[in-house]
């Protein structure tokens, strides 16, 4: 049997084939990379909180610091673990803890554990993840990561490094789009990146992936096209239920909502987030100033149930019926 | 009591029993209690003979080399044998157990049917059966000790059954007839594992134990609906429990709504369990007939009959005669009238007045008591088919928003055991909401045309969770999922999103796909899992399973997916030690079966 090393094997992911692999190769977030640069060439890593949106390199950072610290050996010395898949504080008592009691040898007294989207954890979790940073920091490193720090218990924050990633400026991704698509020889019009920007914000994975998408299904790729794939890959489940409510028809804006959850897998979470972030853009529905406020306070509300264990979809029915309402006010005074 | 403060007590409390008898049980759910109680009458005095002759020996005993050495070896030994031994003697679970418990005790109590007085030669034959176990014990273990060790306390009594019908009464009841103080503790109460760690005191330090006055335990804990025990608030709370029933010197009685909760399956087999049904239909019969001698009510036979067949429970009864009493007038929500679940809806958006609240509140316990519904279920009907019956004029944001709040509070409520704001507030909040909002008509039937259908987002959910984490032999998409994540670096939801871009990729180059779910070494099931919910068109999906076939195997991730395997040194032999200790302790704890 032929065993083929992974170098061997050609990339199919573009965003791992492109994620930078040592901090060199980062191209923005300058004054994070250049902090981290120093704690490499002095050998030094505290613990870190790194905060920011996604897609703008925090995990990226945090893979090539273990890769510019060890060597290429690096994945001896690093665990990495995702709180949100298992957000409990049976994973800080076992897995977490059992690596960060074990002692290893080199150069580099201690090993790193990249513990990603920590702020899914639950505060007694976040309290005992405390106790064993710690217990251990003499051989083990904490990298945190997270969208918000707010959500971060204060005695952690206080005891990290806290690294803000800023949101990645349109031609920082517009640049590196442009340099994939040079090297995988695909041909992209300019209004094509800027339809890439429109879909996915500053979030570089979402846009890299929607490029690698575009690219095999289309020789060339513009605005359109686009658009098109985008729509298959993120549908505006959430912009329909939001027309359709405004327009009057509550029940069906309901059962897209209930196929949304059902059949796309989404998350009642994450469809409010959705809802908050295209409500407060004005994309759809423009509303006056104190419409909007009194909007947004509601959804706030109803996250706030949410996160408290409410059930997500009986919150967001809320949600639909408000905009319904709305939409008929809107109407009557038109 | 006077008789001027009694009126103004709710029925359900005027009319709580005060003695076993009163209570309306079968015979043989009266002797199983009575038989549990007895059996701790039995020990009582068994223990107090044992600390008359054995206490001061024993304590001196367990203090020499030999003492000491004797207790490690044999003490769970004879914990175990006392026990099993006691329990065949005179529990009242067996035949045999029943007879040797008629040659204790009177055969007929003043007053009662069944007597809880022991005969007056009693004590010599719980004198000889105490020795006599110790005798077997010693030819058994085949070694000597000059003092019999402490005794092991008897079985709890789980008094099992749906709300309303009579857990609590039976308790006081016992309680009030043998003059023993009832020590309760409520769901209302928190009970984690400090606050047990107080009942256990309470329970322990029972002066009447050691200085032996009485012949019958002085008190009884009653810990009120165990199945309430979260594992969130109640942390430790159960394995504190465990403590209890295993470490207790009075009797504790338990009782739990429902079986099928885990913790109370498990209780089950460390009780005495008493099963207390909905009332049979000749036992509501004795209820009211007694209420209504005692009230002096008219009541026509047929109306006797409806509700004795209808109501789900005896608090329901006295509550709805109480009603009678006042008004003339019996509530009219019972089975025949409220036939369906889905009239039961119809009704619910049919009110038209404030002062229907009230009765909406019963529909909600009745709905409860026939379907079996919590109230979160019944939110859910309501949030299904709200829209059909509201009064559109009135706008749908004020009602969606007081059925989610309602919603909001049920769920926080019953997490945190705030169970009046998990029932009374939600259940309030939705009536209200209800009254308001709905069309309004003359009557339910009014509403028949409108079809009631059945929410079945539960079901979709499930579908989901079945295709994600798979059931039986299939393990769904997890492995795919969790190996997409770690080889991606993201979370196994933020995989889940990204499957249909996979699939995107999949359509235009399959080849390069199954190659890559080869290097991610996943099962050949999992890449059908993904094939048939993702892929959908034949050709491609044997393409991509060709490609897949061909480079298993022959591409190999190197540490890539690797757990990081223990290269380090453990910190230190102690620390490791102590690991194993800690891993050997937590082993013992139930909370980890529970928690």
């Amino acid at each position: 049997m032929i065993v083929l090393s992974t170098t061997e094997l050609e990339e199919v992911l573009w965003v791992e084939k492109y994620r930078p692999k040592t901090l060199t190769e980062m191209i923005n977030q300058e004054e994070v990379v250049a902090a981290l640069k120093r704690f490499v060439e002095t050998k030094n890593v505290p613990n870190m909180l790194f905060a920011g949106p996604p897609g703008t390199g925090k995990t990226t950072a945090a893979l090539a610091l273990a890769h510019d610290l060890y060597g290429s050996n690096w994945r001896n010395y690093v665990l990495e673990l995702n709180a949100s898949d298992e957000r409990g504080i049976d994973m800080v008592r076992t897995k977490l803890k059992d690596f960060a009691r074990t002692r290893v040898s080199g150069e580099i007294p201690y090993k790193i554990l990249i513990l990603d989207e920590a702020d899914s954890m639950t505060r007694e979790a976040q309290h005992a993840l405390r106790r064993t940073m710690e217990k251990y920091a003499d051989i083990t490193r904490f990298i945190l990561i997270c969208n918000y720090s707010s959500k971060i218990i204060e005695p952690i924050q206080s005891r990290t490094a806290v690294f803000k990633f800023r949101k990645l400026s349109d031609k920082d991704v517009a640049e590196r789009i442009r340099y994939i698509a040079e090297k995988e020889g695909v041909n992209v019009s300019e209004d094509g990146i800027l339809a890439i920007i429109e879909v996915c914000g500053g979030d570089l994975r979402k846009a890299i992936n929607l490029l690698q998408s575009v690219a095999y299904m289309n020789e060339k790729i513009d605005r359109s096209i686009v658009y098109k794939t985008a729509g298959l890959v993120y549908p505006e489940t959430v912009v329909e239920m939001i027309k359709d409510a405004f327009k009057g028809d509550f029940e069906k804006a309901r059962k897209e909502l209930i196929r949304a959850l059902v059949e796309e897998g989404v998350t009642g979470g994450d469809l409010l987030q959705e809802f908050y972030r295209i409500l407060n853009s004005d994309k759809v529905i423009t509303l006056n100033l104190d419409d909007k406020i009194d909007l947004l306070k509601f959804i706030s509300d109803l996250d706030f149930r949410i996160s408290q264990g409410a059930t997500d979809y009986l919150q967001l029915t809320a949600l639909l019926a408000y905009i319904a309402d709305l939409g008929n006010k809107y109407r009557n005074k038109a | 009591m006077s008789v001027a403060s009694s009126k103004r007590l709710p029925w359900t409390e005027q009319f709580r029993p005060r003695s076993l008898d009163e209570v309306i049980l079968t015979r043989k759910q009266r002797e199983q209690i009575l038989g549990w109680w007895r059996a701790w009458i039995v020990l009582w005095n068994m223990n107090k003979f044992w600390l008359n002759t054995y206490f001061t020996a024993w304590r001196k005993f367990i203090v020499t080399d030999v003492g000491r050495y004797w207790s490690r070896k044999y003490i769970s030994k004879w914990k175990t044998f006392f026990r099993s031994k006691f329990d065949s003697w005179i529990s009242i679970m067996s035949a045999k157990g029943k007879e040797n418990q008629a040659k204790l005790f009177e055969p007929v109590g003043r007053g009662k049917e069944i007597s809880t007085d022991l005969k007056k030669n009693a004590e010599a034959e719980i004198k000889n059966k105490l020795e006599e176990i110790w005798n077997k014990f010693l030819d058994e273990i085949k070694e000597q000790a000059p003092a019999i060790p402490p005794l092991t306390p008897y079985k709890p009594l789980l008094l099992v059954g749906p709300p309303g019908t009579g857990k609590t009464s039976t308790a006081y009841a016992l309680g009030w007839q043998e003059g023993v103080v009832i020590v309760e503790f409520n769901a209302s109460d928190r009970r984690n594992a400090a606050v047990m760690k107080d009942v256990v005191n309470e329970a322990l330090k029972s002066v009447g134990f050691i200085f032996n006055h009485g012949s019958k335990p002085s008190r009884i804990v009653l810990l009120d609906e165990v199945d309430g025990l979260s594992s969130i608030d109640d942390r430790g709370g159960f394995s504190a429990l465990l403590k209890l029933i295993e470490e207790t010197k009075i009797p504790i009685i338990l009782t739990a709504n429902i079986i099928h909760d885990r913790k109370v399956r498990f209780l089950m087999r460390l009780c005495i369990n008493v099963f207390l049904d909905r009332p049979q239909e000749y036992q509501a019969i004795k209820l009211i007939n007694r209420i209504i001698k005692a009230k002096k009510i008219e009541m026509s036979e047929e109306n006797i009959k409806k509700l004795a067949k209808y109501a789900p429970d005896f608090r329901t009864i006295i509550e709805a005669l109480e009603v009678y009493y006042y008004t003339g007038v019996l509530p009219t929500l019972f089975r025949d009238e409220m036939l369906s679940l889905q009239d039961a809806i119809r009704y619910a958006f049919s009110m038209k007045a404030e002062n229907e609240v009230s009765t909406f509140l019963n529909v909600i316990r009745n709905l409860s008591a026939i379907t079996d519904m919590d109230l979160g279920t019944i939110i859910l009907w309501i949030w299904e088919n709200a829209y059909k019956f509201l009064d559109r004029k009135k706008g749908l944001s004020a009602f969606y928003d007081l059925l989610a709040y309602a919603d909001y509070l049920y769920k926080v409520g019953s997490r945190n055991q705030l169970w009046r704001i998990a029932y009374r507030d939600a259940s309030n909040i939705l009536a209200y909401a209800l009254t308001k909002y709905g069309k309004k008509v003359n009557n339910i039937w009014a509403l028949r045309r409108i079809r009631v259908e059945k929410p079945t987002i539960m079901e979709g959910l499930m579908k989901l969770k079945t295709l994600i984490e798979g059931e039986g032999e299939s393990k769904g998409l997890r492995p795919l999922l969790e190996k997409y994540a770690k080889y991606t670096h993201i979370s196994r939801k933020d995989a889940w999103y990204e499957l249909k871009f996979l699939s995107l990729i999949a359509k235009e180059k399959p080849e390069n796909i199954g190659k890559f779910f080869a290097k991610l070494d996943l099962s050949k099931d999992s890449l059908e899992i993904f094939c048939k919910n993702f892929i959908k068109k034949d050709s491609i999906c044997k393409k991509l399973l060709k490609a897949f076939e061909d480079s298993k195997g022959k591409i190999r991730l190197e540490e890539h997916l690797a757990e990081f395997s223990k290269r380090g040194k453990s910190v230190s032999n102690r620390e490791a030690s102590f690991k194993k200790g800690e891993q050997k302790g937590r082993k013992g704890t139930l909370d980890d079966f529970f928690g």
